[in-house]
């Protein structure tokens, strides 16, 4: 017998505080949600989805997509008896006003739907195939199977629903350690089911290169783990093109001027040589290496920036935006190097930052003149250096993170004051764990949830009404230092769901207390799609769970390996 | 490319020095693997520079007409055979025994005709002293030793038990070699542990653990040479394990019906174990911790509130017999289904509100003339429950507080430490003349950011002030996995390698403890983790394994 709903949360010292969640809770929540308290009942075999949008991949591939998830393998589903005539779902309908099928959603494209279940039928209406995805996955969480084994849902549902903020970005990082191709598309799977719609590729860095490519290959063949560890052509298609029928932006990240390593060992000449007093490429310990960081004086590095950028917009075909790093930038070695001392003199420089304003000021043109935007960490932009002003600056400074910092919230509101678009990801690095939980004297709580659930990102904002429209959103991060893929999944998931919400749900939807319960009812629910989240508070889900006879963590349509 | 090591490791020193690059602070390390060093590293190794090729259809493991053998060697000479040669379909193997996917599909990197001109190692001949002892206990013999010189290797060893140490290590030291295909080096070993319990304990309460998942674990604990399963099957939370006396513990306390351990089930693990010479030693923990056995049989205490009763439950209640002769038949059960001769009897964290409140309880603090002192009470509890474990035949491992309370317990009885600050605990417990073992700085459910398992690894058991004597009588370690945040999602990659750091400690000689010195062979363990297709996390910053897990 399955039993889903009744969840027991036993605490010994203390009982939970927060109201249960119903089994099919929608996670995040909706901004107007409205359901009765009846059920009604769905025949697999009798349940149709329609679409008014015809031969539109978005919405065809979609519903063939939630077909294992309105009606999960290996778990039994009762078929209602033919007395419940009036209590049978029989069909939902996607409609799409716009009628128009998109290739690839845009930061401002409408995200808003609404559902009405109704009589036994259900309606999902969108402006556009983006929000009539947001709306599937919606009504993909409405269904539940109850304890008798039934698919139900609630008899009448009402629910308008739009995001807070357009930008829901996840950060993952392919260069500290190498992501497997099906581990990356499970994510992409996870953002979907927590309405995620960006994925920030970082997919270089110093310790390897692992994006093949065909202008270049030497820069996987010595930058690369090893000939396994990359990303062929197809594999970074295949990505972009998972994502973009899920609706999400891919926005590949090639960090530069720094965390250039591994484009060092394809280039050596690209980088600069650090001097110890006269000596050449001599490092001086703890304060550079013998080379780092690109050379800007050199013409062929933005030779190379330039076709390989024209590359990337090629392989990106859809997405507007290159993130180009830009970070952590420090001109030890710089300075150390007599040519570029020389340079700077003649050139009426003085130090590192014109230097580096110098550097990104080209590559900024450069990307303008391939007809892409720019996406950059937020460091040349503290550097005081104009950008074109569809740059979209992502803060990841914080006092946090840096002792003599200002706060992430002094960032954004003087970013989006200066008319800029800012994403902020300072408050989520979602890879500094800490131990979540029994903390507090008087409760039972996953703190660790709770730090990540309660960011408001509008804090000690003191921009304007015209600046808050800039906060175009958040970003989660899970640096990979100490991930790959045999702990990515379970690590993101489900504590990110707690940034997802705040990024989609009201403000006012912030009580941890509550959603926690709701969380583990969603993060069983991401169990029963075959992604391996963690749990956040004790207790159980189903037969389903990792190992055990239903299992679907290995169940072939929720995973994609060869 | 890993000519590059140095540049990074510059680059790591570099960004330490600045102090202020939080993606950074971390992330240059990048460091050489070994290659074909075991883990935990043996007491004694010696390797020449003299390389040997290893080919499936030229090598055989040997039992010497001379020597002791047991169906326990043949089937660790099939499942050796498996993992050295066929690694990628190994897991496979022992989680589904019966399942098709074997070997055939997997052909070796070298053909015997490219390995002409080599010299094979052609067998492995496996001698043992003794008879086999069924099941593994704490005083077994672990030692052995292992030559490896031309096309012949011995390995030697007291008891069955050694022999599978020394076969785990003979595995470690062979190592994908590009012209070779499998290689291992001219080599010799003598090896024992210096501590005899080197457990890992996991939790099943708080989130229930499919068998499938449990056997993994086995499996790798086996790869760190860890012997005990310190299994906390039930708590608060559910109580997995369905008895044959009472299954309406289960029944009624169990999550749901799927998420119980059958008799079969614990059958199971136990042979898994034991085929790698690992003892299951299982915690019934009380009178605390035991909410989930109150559902239908009622032997907990009932909590009041202003004289009346609440809907509350607290510990076992010792005012009633009944309790008494419950834990009788319980235990009379565990001792016959868990063959270890120590059953883990918790006694920790007692809440002792519920017993004040309840008015029978206090009559019989009155009867027994405790005072208002309700360690006295537990003390009574567990004294009952020493002698009925005492009076089934076995042995038992307790938390400190038993000991810290002044319960009369046997002499062999091993004391659990797990509260800081543990050295002043040793200490005490050995000074009282009992064997005890480790777990205050084991606690691995307590993750944090970083390098976390330095930690773990300068922990040592005998770091109390103590005489020589009393050194001796600390038996060992446990690290510890509670399972408030852990289940079969991430529990073998949060476990993993980091109890392998723990298992060197409780393995290798003392003077093992330079962390930067561990730190390549323990990549390359992780590494080797993956190969057999155990999902051990990265510890040690940027990396990469020639194996890595998609799944």
């Amino acid at each position: 017998m399955l039993t889903m709903i009744v969840i027991d949360y036993i605490e010994a010292k203390f009982p939970l505080r927060g109201e249960p969640s119903a089994p099919n809770a929608p996670w995040p929540q909706p901004q107007y949600l409205n359901v009765s308290s009846d059920y009604i009942y769905i025949d697999p075999e009798f349940f149709i989805v329609y679409s008014n949008l015809k031969n539109c991949d978005i919405i065809d591939k979609a519903i063939e997509r939630y077909k294992p998830i309105f009606f999960p393998p290996k778990l039994s589903i009762q078929i209602p008896n033919i007395f419940h005539e009036d209590q049978i779902f029989l069909s939902v309908s996607i409609l799409v006003k716009s009628k128009k099928c998109h290739t690839y959603p845009q930061l401002h494209d409408d995200q808003s739907y609404s559902i009405t279940i109704e009589n036994s039928y259900g309606i999902i209406f969108a402006e556009n195939v983006w929000g009539a995805l947001n709306g599937l996955e919606t009504f993909s969480q409405l269904l539940f199977i109850n304890e008798n084994n039934y698919l139900v849902t609630n008899a009448s549902i009402y629910i308008h629903d739009w995001p807070r903020f357009p930008y829901r970005g996840i950060l993952l990082d392919t260069a500290r350690h190498f992501l497997p191709v099906p581990i990356i598309k499970q994510h992409l799977d996870a953002m979907v089911y927590n309405k995620f719609n960006v994925f920030h590729w970082h997919i270089t860095d110093d310790q390897s290169w692992p994006f093949v490519s065909q202008k270049f290959p030497q820069l996987t063949e010595k930058g690369a783990f090893s000939s396994d560890h990359v990303y062929t052509p197809d594999d970074v298609q295949d990505i972009i093109e998972h994502a973009r029928l899920r609706g999400i932006r891919t926005i590949p990240e090639f960090d530069t001027p720094g965390h250039v390593a591994a484009l060092g060992r394809a280039f050596p000449e690209f980088l600069t040589d650090c001097y110890n007093g006269s000596i050449a490429g001599q490092a001086i310990y703890g304060v550079h290496a013998e080379r780092e960081i690109l050379d800007p004086t050199k013409e062929e590095v933005y030779k190379f920036m330039n076709e390989f950028l024209k590359e990337v917009k090629n392989i990106f075909k859809y997405e507007s935006y290159i993130h180009l790093g830009m970070d952590e930038v420090y001109p030890a070695c710089w300075m150390s190097n007599p040519n570029i001392q020389n340079f700077l003199k003649e050139n009426n420089m003085s130090n590192g930052t014109d230097l580096m304003t110098y550097y990104s000021k080209e590559i900024l043109k450069l990307m303008k003149s391939i007809g892409g935007k720019s996406m950059v960490w937020q460091d040349i932009w503290d550097d005081g250096v104009k950008l074109p002003s569809d740059t979209v600056i992502e803060i990841w400074k914080d006092t946090s993170l840096l002792s003599n910092s200002p706060s992430w919230s002094y960032y954004l509101s003087k970013a989006t004051s200066e008319g800029y678009d800012a994403v902020l990801a300072a408050p989520f690095y979602l890879n500094m764990i800490s131990y979540g939980k029994y903390n507090t004297p008087e409760s039972v709580m996953n703190l660790e949830f709770f730090k990540w659930y309660n960011i408001d990102l509008f804090e000690n904002f003191t921009g304007d009404n015209i600046a808050r429209q800039r906060l175009i959103g958040g970003e989660a991060a899970l640096w990979a230092e100490f991930i790959d893929g045999t702990n990515s999944l379970s690590r993101l998931w489900p504590r990110v769901s707690a940034v997802a919400e705040r990024l989609w749900s009201s403000i006012y939807v912030n009580n941890p207390e509550d959603a926690q319960f709701r969380l583990d009812v969603h993060r069983c629910r991401m169990l029963r799609r075959g992604i391996p989240a963690a749990p956040i508070l004790n207790g159980y889900c189903g037969s389903y769970e990792v190992g055990m006879k239903h299992s679907m963590v290995n169940e072939p349509i929720f995973n994609y390996i060869n | 490319m890993r000519s590059l090591t140095v540049l990074l490791i510059l680059l790591a020193m570099i960004s330490h020095s600045h102090g202020k690059r939080p993606r950074h602070s971390l992330n240059s390390f990048y460091i050489e693997p070994t290659v074909g060093q075991p883990w935990p590293k043996p007491q004694s190794i010696r390797t020449t520079f003299e390389q040997y090729a290893l080919h499936p259809a030229a090598f055989h493991f040997l039992v010497n007409s001379t020597s002791q053998t047991c169906d326990l060697l043949t089937s660790a000479f099939d499942r050796y055979y498996k993992l050295i040669f066929y690694p990628s379909s190994y897991l496979n193997y022992i989680l589904n025994p019966k399942s098709t996917d074997n070997e055939i599909k997997y052909k070796p990197k070298k053909s015997l005709h490219d390995l002409r001109d080599v010299t094979l190692l052609k067998r492995l001949n496996v001698h043992i002293q003794e008879p086999c002892e069924q099941y593994p206990a704490l005083e077994s013999d672990e030692s052995y030793t292992l030559t490896i010189n031309g096309d012949n290797g011995m390995l030697e060893s007291v008891s069955i038990w050694g022999a599978i140490r020394g076969l785990e290590t003979f595995s470690h030291i062979v190592y994908p070699d590009e012209n070779l295909g499998l290689a291992i080096n001219q080599t010799v070993i003598s090896d024992f542990p210096r501590f005899q319990h080197r457990g890992l304990l996991l939790d099943t309460s708080r989130h229930f653990i499919s068998i499938r998942t449990l056997k993994m674990n086995l499996e790798a604990m086996a790869n760190s040479k860890m012997n005990v399963f310190h299994l906390h099957i039930v708590d608060d939370q559910s109580f997995p394990y369905e008895s044959r006396t009472f299954p309406d513990l289960s029944g009624a306390g169990a999550y749901n019906q799927e998420h119980v351990y059958s008799q079969n089930d614990i059958a199971d693990l136990i042979e898994f174990a034991r085929q790698r010479g690992i003892r299951v030693v299982v915690e019934f923990d009380s009178p605390g911790h035991t909410q989930s056995w109150g559902r239908v049989i009622d032997v907990l205490t009932h909590c009041y509130n202003g004289g009346k009763p609440t809907n509350e439950l607290g510990p076992m209640d010792p005012s009633r017999n009944s309790t008494f002769d419950f834990l009788k038949k319980l235990f009379s059960e565990i001792a016959n289904v868990f063959p270890d001769h120590y059953v883990h009897l918790g006694g920790d964290e007692v809440n002792f509100d519920c017993w004040r409140s309840n008015p029978d309880v206090q009559a019989f603090m009155r009867q027994m003339e405790f005072g208002n002192d309700y360690s006295l009470l537990e003390q009574y509890y567990m004294q009952n429950v020493v002698n009925i474990v005492a009076s089934t035949g076995k042995g038992y491992t307790v938390w400190q507080e038993i000991i810290d309370n002044n319960v009369t317990v046997k002499a062999d009885t091993v004391v659990d430490v797990w509260k800081e600050p543990y050295p002043v605990e040793l200490a005490r417990v050995t000074k009282l003349g009992y064997r005890t073992l480790l777990s205050a700085c084991w606690y691995l459910n307590y993750i944090s950011y970083g390098q976390d398992w330095i930690n773990y690894y300068k922990c040592d058991p005998h770091n109390f002030n103590g005489t020589d004597a009393q050194k001796k009588l600390v038996v060992g370690g446990e690290a510890c996995m509670w399972g408030e945040l852990i289940d079969a999602t991430n529990v073998i990659s949060t476990t993993w390698p980091r109890a392998a750091t723990v298992a060197e400690r409780l393995w290798s000689a003392a003077n093992v403890t330079d962390p930067n010195a561990a730190t390549p062979r323990l990549e390359e363990h992780r590494c080797r983790y993956l190969r057999r297709g155990i999902p051990a996390a990265p510890v040690n910053g940027p990396s990469y394994c020639d194996v890595e897990y998609n799944r």
